[in-house]
Parts: C-alpha cells; structure tokens; sequence
C-alpha cells in the first residue's frame, strides 16, 4: 500500500499480526524476520506498545465510567439512608414527645353536654327504680363527685362515685361514665390497681363516649405509674 | 440486605468485561472500600478529595490488572486489602510528585500487607506510571481527530472503508494511509520520550 510515496507493507503486515489473521505459513515468516531484521523488529515491537498503550487508555476510560456511576450511585445511597434515618429519627422524637404528652399531662375531668343530659334524663328514665327520691340522689351523687373530682378532693369523689356504682339497675351509660370517673379519681388518689382493674372493664364503653386521646393518656398514665412508679 | 461477593467472584466479574457484572463488582468494591481509602488518605496529609482521586485511580489499576491477566488472586491476600494497598502507594506517589514525605501508617489493619501484596501493588503502580505516561504522549502529540482515527482502528476495529467515510478521507486506502501516519507520529515522539527510550 503506498500513499504520498511510502510503502506501508510492513506496518499492514504487522497488522495482521496483532489482529491474529495471519496464517500458519506467514507467522512462521513473521518470526524469522523479526529475528533476521533489527529494525523491523523495533517496528514491532514499538506497534505493540501503541497497540497496549491505547488498548490501556481505552479500558481505563471505561473502567472509570464504571466507577464514577458507582460512585454516584454510592452517594445517592448515602443520601437516601441519611434521609431516612432523618425521617425515623423525628418520627421516633414526635412518638416520644406524644407519648410523654400522654404519660404526663393532666387527664381532663369529662363535662360533656352528652353525660349531663344523661344526667338529667336520669330524673324522667335514667334508672328503672321508680323512686323519685332514688334518681335524685343518684344525680346528686354524681354531680358531687365530680365537683369533688374537678377541685381535688379525691376521697369524697372515690366514696361518691363507688356508692353510685354499687346501685342497682343503673343504665349502662351512667354506669360506663361512673366507673370512667372512678379510673381518673383511683389512678390520681395513687391507687393504681384499683385504677387498672376498673379500666380493664371501662377501656371500650358500649355506650359512654370518652375520647381516644383520654383512653391513651389514662393508659400511659396507668402504665407509666406501673413500670416507673 | 446488601449483595456479597468472594474475592473470586468479583475477580470473576471484572475480568467477563459484561457490562452488569463488572458494574455490580465495582459497586461492591466501591461501597466497602471507598470510605476507608478516604479516611486513610486524610489521616496521612491528605483531603477528602485527594482520597476520592486515590481511591479511583487505585480501583481503575485494579481493575485493568485483573482484566489484562496481570493480578493474580491470592487466597492468604483479601481483595479488599490489596487494593487498599494501592491506594497507599497512589497517594505516596502523589506526595513523592509533591515533594513531601510524612511518615506512613500501615494501611491493613488485618495485618496482611505483606510483601507478596506490597510487590504486587508496586507493579500495578509501575504498570499505571506507563500507562499515565503513554497517555500524556497520546493526547499531547495528536489531535483529536488523529486520536479519533486511532482508537478507531485499534480499539473499535471499525474497517477502514467506514473510517474513510467516518473522517471524510476518501477511500480505505487514504485512511490507512493516515492510520499508518498517525502511529508513525507517535512512534516517534515515544522514541524520544525518556522513558520509552
């Protein structure tokens, strides 16, 4: 092959050579004149450093493409977990605040307009007993409960409300809503198990409606006295 | 929770040249390595980006090594701790270039940076100088089309009917004529290189 004068016969030999096209006969050729002739030797032996130096570069250019994607993916792990952990961890702190909230926030005495109609239907149909006397006292030992609860006074409210709990024929809203006051009045007087047993019986009232938040907090609370003290 | 792999099975990856192999062993390898190289680049004069260079450069000689044949898997040697020692000795290379000479921690903290894996480290390291030198020659002595029509023949082993056309040389005959042009070029400009001399 020429090209501007120059004979290139030698470099498409050597080509061939490092291509592996060569046959049986021209590679036996080929090695003797690499013994025979210096400076085709240097030829060959200068292609195949090109021939490795720019299969190198090319294998190093890739290798590195392979690595800065796995680098990159590497980092975006790193952030996805970092994120992560960030979300579990102010998950974990808001659980942990909430349930302190529970374990330790004054409960709420229940004055709902519900259980003072309750009350006051107690009068015309809240106990079977026909007594007017009866009804009135069983409101009146309500209502004085819960005065005595809503200042503090816990031993006359407890007395109130377990002689209330103990009538007869009481219907299961006024019943529900006494012994949901007897929880609150045992477990604030420190009467925990008391407080316990009695929640065991009121914690999924049929009829009375205390609020989700109030079952938790009295829970925690009970739990809380339990565990810790 | 995360895939593991036996030094021959990563060894195995690499040298397929598959595509989803090498890349899964490359993560593996890049996620149980990298921190540790950057970490030990910092203790010893370093940053975190000389660490991150350290780390690739050493990974990338790694990697060609076990493609082209020359690492040799060692089973009293960790994969993990051999490429950690050539991490040490890019950076101690660097550091050499820089004209500083801090005193070295050992790199293995397993205790197996024996000479079998300091000798194997410092021929990946003499393989990657030539390898550094012989592209300092490519991209400085050729242009990119040059460059272009090389990799071309070489690499892609794309016929030289197409490289004609693709260079807008003529005929097959025009573009070997350049192809042969191209390495008498760079043959010469190697000749004269001390280190290639």
């Amino acid at each position: 092959m020429t090209n501007s004068g120059h004979n290139w016969k030698d470099e498409e030999l050597i080509d061939r050579y490092f291509d592996g096209v060569c046959s049986g006969e021209e590679l036996r050729a080929f090695g003797q004149r690499c013994e025979a002739d210096s400076s085709f030797a240097e030829k060959v032996n200068a292609m195949r450093t090109i021939r490795k130096g720019v299969d190198r570069l090319h294998e190093e250019d890739r290798v590195r493409k392979r690595i800065g994607e796995a680098v990159r993916e590497e980092e975006r792990r790193k952030v996805r977990i970092r994120s992560l952990v960030g979300t579990a961890g102010g998950a974990f702190a808001a659980a942990a605040v909430f349930i302190l909230f529970l374990a330790y926030s004054p409960l709420r005495i229940p004055v709902q307009p519900q259980e003072i109609r309750a009350v006051r239907n107690l009068e015309k149909t809240g106990l079977t007993d026909s007594s007017e006397a009866g009804k009135k006292k069983a409101f009146g030992l309500f209502f004085e409960a819960q005065s005595y609860l809503a200042e503090g006074e816990l031993q006359p409210a407890i007395l109130k409300l377990e002689e209330l709990a103990e009538m007869d024929e009481m219907r299961p809203y006024f019943q529900e809503a006494v012994q949901w006051h007897l929880v609150m009045a045992h477990l604030k007087n420190g009467n925990v198990e008391r407080a316990a047993s009695l929640y065991e019986k009121v914690k999924t009232p049929e009829e009375y409606s205390i609020p989700l938040i109030d079952r938790w907090k009295v829970w925690w609370q009970l739990h809380r006295r339990m565990w810790i003290g | 929770m995360w895939e593991k792999f036996t030094d021959r099975q990563l060894a195995d990856m690499i040298r397929s040249g598959e595509v989803r192999a090498e890349s899964r062993a490359i993560r593996f390898l890049v996620r149980n390595n990298r921190e540790k190289a950057i970490r030990w680049v910092c203790a010893n004069a370093g940053g975190r980006e000389d660490g991150e260079d350290a780390f690739n450069d050493a990974l990338s000689a790694l990697c060609i090594n076990i493609r082209s044949g020359s690492y040799r898997l060692s089973e009293n040697v960790a994969l993990g701790t051999y490429l950690m020692t050539i991490v040490k000795y890019t950076w101690l290379k660097q550091l050499r270039r820089q004209g500083r000479f801090p005193g070295m921690k050992s790199i293995a903290d397993d205790g197996t940076e024996s000479i079998e894996v300091v000798r194997s480290a410092e021929q990946i390291m003499m393989e990657q100088e030539k390898d550094d030198r012989f592209r300092q020659i490519f991209e400085r002595s050729l242009t990119d089309r040059e460059k272009g029509i090389l990799m071309a023949s070489l690499v892609e082993k794309i016929p030289m009917k197409e490289i004609a056309e693709r260079f807008e040389l003529g005929n097959a005959d025009n573009a070997k004529s350049h192809k042969y042009q191209i390495i008498k070029k760079l043959k010469k400009v190697l000749g004269d290189d001390k280190f290639w001399a």
